[in-house]
Order: structure tokens, then C-alpha cells, then sequence
């Protein structure tokens, strides 16, 4: 499966995620700037690419 | 604004994480309060500038982040996401210097660890999730998980 960076599927991705129905990992690539949703077992990373997952799950702040 | 020599430190640290991430980021006073201003830009190719406010007590506090441009920002709606105030679903705080102020973390959730870079990836998944409201109408917390 391709990287991809399509922004409507990277967004559906992170409703997937919102909803603990994703297997994807989320990276962001400091070149491009762009989120890019792999495969977990994907081990190809570009240079200064970083997985961002934690930092989403994490959560953003709720009142 | 005088900072301590730790906190001189600190500053030199996260600039060295900062420009190797956002590299078009950089460190602007506005009288004593200093900020991290650069650009970003969606997977649309959408551009946005953002304000970092490096808290007085750095790093014990979550520095607050807002939206510059556009100005004004518009939901799905057309709505000046300014003008919700603060929102939960939005994932919005109250603004400030009549900007939008992104939820990022809660400050219980904050530990001196955490750095500017945690912030600035948090705002530029926020980002996304915006596009994602724009193009669907979907309120941000379809997108993205709240803090327990």
C-alpha cells in the first residue's frame, strides 16, 4: 500500500483514529510539510520524517 | 521580558528542535512578550501563519497558539472562528489579541518536558482537521480526540 498524503483520506484517517478504528501510523514530514498516513509495518522514512502518533493520541484539550 | 539563564538555555534547545521541524519559524518580540511566528501548510496547500506565546515562565506553562491568517478565519459555515469565542467541538479557547487560540494541551496535561515542537505538531494536526470541517461541515472533534 502507498504512502498517502491525499488530504481527504488523511483526514478520514484521523476520524478513524478519533475512533480507535485506524492501523495506520501518522508521520509528518518536515520537507513537504505535509501528514502522511503508512502502514504500520512500513519502515520506509525519509529524512527528518517523524512519527506523530503519540502526539495525536494524546488528545487536544476538552473543557 | 528577562529571561534566566535556564530559561536562555531552554529557548536555545527548542529553537534547535524548532528549525529543524519548522524551519521558516522564527523568534519575534512584540514589547516584552516573545513569540515563534512561521508559516504552515496543509496537505490542501492551504497557508496559515501562526503565533506561539512563549509563556513568562517557560517552560511550566502550555505556550498559547493562534491563527493570524487568514484573518478572519471561517468555519464551514463562513462563521469568524473568533467570533465562537471558545468551543468544544471546535477545539477552540477564548482568543486572543482577537485571534483564534487552538486547544492544544490542557494544563494538566502540560510537564516541563513537553516543547514547542509538541505544540506546533498538535496545531498542525488541528490544521488538517480544519480543512477536514471545511470541506465537510464535521465539527473538529470528528477528527480529533479530546484530552481525557
Amino acid at each position: 500500500m502507498p504512502n498517502e498524503s491525499d488530504p481527504k483520506k488523511v483526514q478520514e484517517e484521523l476520524a478513524k483514529k478519533n475512533f480507535n478504528q485506524s492501523e495506520k501510523k501518522l508521520t509528518f514530514d518536515p520537507t513537504t510539510g505535509e501528514l502522511i498516513i503508512k502502514s504500520e509495518n512500513d519502515s520506509t522514512v525519509k529524512p527528518g520524517e517523524v512519527v506523530v502518533d503519540q502526539i495525536y493520541k494524546d488528545g487536544f484539550f476538552q473543557f | 521580558m528577562a529571561w534566566s539563564i535556564e530559561q536562555q538555555n531552554r529557548l536555545n534547545k527548542e529553537w534547535d528542535i524548532v528549525k529543524q521541524y519548522f524551519p521558516n519559524f522564527e523568534f519575534k518580540y512584540y514589547g516584552s512578550q516573545l513569540c515563534l511566528e512561521g508559516w504552515m501548510y496543509t496537505n490542501q496547500k492551504n497557508a496559515y501563519h501562526l503565533r506561539l506565546y512563549v509563556p513568562q515562565d517557560m517552560p511550566n506553562s502550555v505556550p498559547e497558539v493562534v491563527v493570524t491568517y487568514p484573518y478572519p478565519v471561517k468555519d464551514y459555515s463562513g462563521k469568524a472562528l473568533h467570533d465562537y469565542t471558545y468551543s468544544a467541538t471546535m477545539h477552540l479557547l477564548s482568543p486572543r489579541d482577537g485571534y483564534p487560540k487552538i486547544c492544544t494541551y490542557k494544563s494538566t496535561h502540560w510537564n516541563p518536558n513537553r516543547t514547542f515542537y509538541n505544540v506546533l505538531i498538535k496545531t498542525r494536526i488541528w490544521l488538517e482537521a480544519l480543512d477536514g470541517h471545511k470541506s465537510t461541515g464535521q465539527p473538529l472533534d470528528y477528527y480529533l480526540k479530546h484530552q481525557a
